[in-house]
């Protein structure tokens, strides 16, 4: 027996040689930011955790810069400027773009528990809804990019147990792997005063822009399009979304969201994003979205429109552009006034 | 808890140090052990099952103690009959209840009635069909005087819950596995480095080869009236390596770690692929399945000794009854038909006994002959499993049906070149392998340490590239 455990040892010596220097890479470089904290997460070479991101940013500046007015929804905020919001809020707004990858509403309303868990007042707020998938699930995510922040989940062990072994699993997988030392390798060759590729997140705001995908449009906007991913739109791709909100629990998690709005006499709007193939939030969850926020309070930009139309307000056929982001929110507040 | 995953890595790391370390002084407390880790580990795929697992073992328990005690061979048929029917009767309720109430209804539908039956949400609990058998097999086996009954009812427990092969086989035989939990296990290194080779090879053929086939399969099922027909021929191919992939490497996995820890369980999987004919394919192919059929109904009914009729009567019920008893589907009473047929030939000329040995035995390469009917037995079995794998017999007849056109000489659509490859190699593996009770047994057995190393190395670094986190059930839980 001692014979097979020593065989077994020597057996192992060199993966384990492997998986310890992995390790202390893993801690040392720090691949998906989650181990320390950081001011910048800008222009990282690797995709992050935008939840992660954005509730570490609120926790660690909430205190100096006093949030109250807060941006919800996937990663289609690139196109909502905090800055062109606030220009329409009370002098005393302090936006913050509390937005997540794939955030649908279980993302959204625990991040509304929390808030009011943490007695943040909370002045301001915009949900920005994806026909797509929003509705989809209320169930959390699983995948290392898309996991809540533990924090916003009851902050237990298990939560973050939970979230630190997703994040490494992925991480000692070959794939990742070769991509990330691959990456590592392309930036340290990277020269001096190119312009950074990947999101810009405002320090302050937390708003996740891409300033780099405006300037190669603006740079030479042919050959961008050229090489973006735009799938032809067709029968296939553009049909019909039917009726998503259809369980007690979504009703009831929209219904605790107004509440908490209702508790801190919230100044919000609901905003359905217009999507590149144009699929429309079915008309029965439009109604319940009115019937729970009011119909003043609900904005619905899906579907064919002149928004939609256009592939020039797209980066590629999942993200709008800053501008159409800043003509919705300019159209929301002149519309009211 | 699927064996390729970490929580099965770890939960067999601690029962292994456990087991030899802490308690390799009491079998009886290592039979303990053992049989509450199988209910741990049944209780992590569903918890409320496990009530039915000690129901059906207890039953078995004591109808076999019955069995043995009584003095009658009526009352001695009356106790094997209470099991039986209680023990079929809870698999059909679980397995076949929704497919009789549907089969009926659409019958009824048939003769123009319209029925209003409703089907049950009945959840099918893991390994249902595997210990149901291995516990009958224990109560025909006192039944017909084989074995005795065990009085101590922890080994008992352990030998129908042993958790390598609780959920999916091989069934065992009462003759062969009780035995060994009744006698102390001794730890022998070179059964052990053997278990972690079977275990390594399982892994490989489960995680490579099973479940990068079925990424590929799935696709060109979904959309096999999109598809050419060469691609509709790479994928009946696919499937029969992934279903082969799926459930060998699954029982190689649940061999070598029973051997782990001192048991020796019965070959589920000879080779099936390298076969000359049908009925070779048969006797190498879930071999503990095919046996029991054999052994508890072939022969009760008769077997081949009441004339070629009922031979070909018996051979027909104990396909089909194998097919029905992989699932509740038409399909699969259809291809256990099919293989019915298919054996026929060889048993009306009487030569389904011609080939016992191995293909080649001895030499490198197979003889042109030996290579046709290695080819044609290949063909037959991958026809078959198009019915296995369809949802339904028409879309299985719908894809038969693509095959046969223009596009059986195009380059398939659907295709990957490292898939192919890694299955050549495997195959390859297989062939050398094919003498042994599996491929890597024996492979590399005389190089030096340094490269026997390199290549064990190359398979786990195989596994650990194509693992990507996602965890692939095993095909044959579903039965």
């Amino acid at each position: 027996m001692r014979y097979f455990l020593k065989k077994l040892l020597a057996f192992s010596v060199i993966p384990l040689i492997i998986i310890i220097s992995l390790t202390i890479i893993y801690i040392v470089l720090d691949p998906f930011k989650i181990l320390y904290s950081y001011d910048d997460y800008s222009h990282h070479y690797l995709d992050l955790n935008r939840d992660y991101i954005s509730t570490e940013t609120f926790i660690k500046k909430n205190p100096q810069y006093y949030y109250n007015s807060f941006i919800f929804g996937s990663s289609r905020s690139v196109a909502y400027n905090p800055d062109t919001w606030k220009k329409y809020l009370p002098e005393d707004a302090s936006p913050f773009s509390f937005d997540a990858f794939n955030e649908n509403l279980f993302g959204v309303y625990h991040k509304l528990i929390f808030l009011d868990s943490q007695n943040i007042d909370i002045k301001n707020s915009l949900i920005f809804v994806d026909p797509n998938y929003t509705f989809l699930g209320i169930k959390k995510y699983n995948d290392y990019i898309y996991r809540k922040h533990p924090v916003l989940l009851g902050n237990s062990f298990c939560e973050w147990f939970d979230f630190h072994f997703s994040s490494s699993k992925a991480y000692f997988t070959p794939q990742f792997l070769v991509m990330y030392f691959e990456k590592l390798y392309s930036q340290t060759k990277e020269k001096q005063g190119e312009i950074k590729s990947g999101p810009t997140i405002d320090p302050i705001t937390n708003w996740q822009s891409r300033q780099d995908l405006e300037l190669q449009i603006k740079t030479d906007s042919v050959r961008f399009y050229q090489s973006s991913y735009f799938i032809k739109r067709d029968s296939h791709n553009t049909v019909p979304i039917y009726q998503l909100i259809k369980t007690d629990k979504q009703k009831n998690m929209l219904l605790s969201i107004r509440n908490i709005f209702r508790k801190h006499r919230t100044n919000y709007k609901i905003i359905i994003n217009p999507m590149y193939y144009q699929q429309k939030l079915d008309e029965n969850d439009i109604q319940v979205l009115i019937n729970i926020f009011g119909k003043e309070n609900v904005y619905d930009f899906s579907g064919k429109n002149s928004l939609t139309e256009s592939k020039g307000n797209y980066y590629e056929d999942s993200h709008f552009r800053i501008h159409v982001g800043d003509g919705i929110i300019n159209f929301i507040y002149q519309d009211n006034k | 808890m699927l064996f390729n995953s970490i929580s099965f890595l770890v939960f067999f790391f601690i029962v292994f140090i456990v087991y030899w370390f802490v308690l390799n002084k009491s079998l009886k407390k290592q039979n303990i052990f053992l049989a509450i880790c199988s209910y741990y580990f049944y209780a992590c795929w569903d918890w409320r099952f496990m009530f039915l697992l000690a129901f059906s073992t207890f039953l078995d328990f004591f109808s076999g103690l019955q069995i043995y005690k009584c003095d009658s061979k009526a009352s001695k048929r009356t106790w094997l009959i209470i099991s039986v029917c209680i023990n079929l009767g809870l698999l059909a309720f679980f397995k076949y209840y929704n497919f009789f109430i549907e089969s009926f209804a659409d019958l009824l539908r048939l003769i123009g009635l319209t029925p209003h039956m409703s089907t049950l949400n009945i959840i099918l609990p893991v390994g249902i069909s595997f210990y149901t058998f291995h516990g009958l097999s224990y109560v025909f086996d006192i039944y017909y005087g084989k074995i005795r009954p065990t009085t101590n009812w922890i080994n008992y427990t352990l030998f129908v819950c042993f958790f390598p092969l609780l959920v999916a086989g091989p069934i065992e035989r009462a003759t062969h596995l009780l035995p060994q939990v009744q006698k102390k296990r001794e730890f022998k290194y070179s059964k052990a480095v053997d278990g972690l080779k079977q275990v390594l090879w399982g892994f490989f053929k489960k995680i490579v080869i099973a479940d990068n086939c079925a990424k590929l399969v799935d696709t060109i099922f979904a959309n096999y009236d999109t598809c050419t027909s060469s691609t509709l021929v790479l994928g009946a191919i696919l499937f029969a390596i992934q279903i082969y992939g799926d459930f060998s490497g699954y029982s190689d996995i649940a061999l070598g770690t029973a051997r782990l820890l001192g048991f020796e369980l019965l070959l589920n999987f000879r080779f099936p692929y390298f076969s000359r004919d049908i009925a070779e394919f048969w006797r190498r192919w879930h071999i503990s399945l095919s046996s029991w059929f054999k052994d508890y109904l072939y022969i009760p009914l008769g077997g081949s000794r009441g004339g070629m009729a009922k031979t070909i009567r018996n051979t027909f019920i104990i396909f089909l009854v194998s097919g029905f008893w992989h699932g509740a589907n038409w399909t699969f009473l259809f291809w256990g038909g099919l293989n019915a047929l298919f054996i026929m030939p060889s048993i009306v000329f009487k030569t389904n006994r011609k080939n016992l040995d191995t293909v080649a035995e001895g030499k490198l390469l197979p003889s042109f002959k030996e290579l046709c009917q290695v080819v044609l037995t290949f063909i037959l079995a991958s026809f078959a499993w198009i019915f296995f794998r369809a949802e339904n017999i028409s879309k299985a007849f719908d894809y038969i049906g693509n095959i046969f056109s223009k596009s059986l000489f195009q380059m398939p659509t659907h295709s990957s070149g490292t898939i192919i490859l890694f299955i050549i190699i495997f195959m390859v593996i297989e062939w050398f392998g094919r003498e042994n009770k599996y491929g890597i047994e024996k492979f590399g057995n005389k190089w030096v340490k340094p490269v026997r190393w390199g290549f064990y190395y190359a398979i786990l670094i195989c596994i650990w590239y194509f693992a990507d986190g996602e965890e692939q059930q095993f095909i044959y839980f579903q039965f």
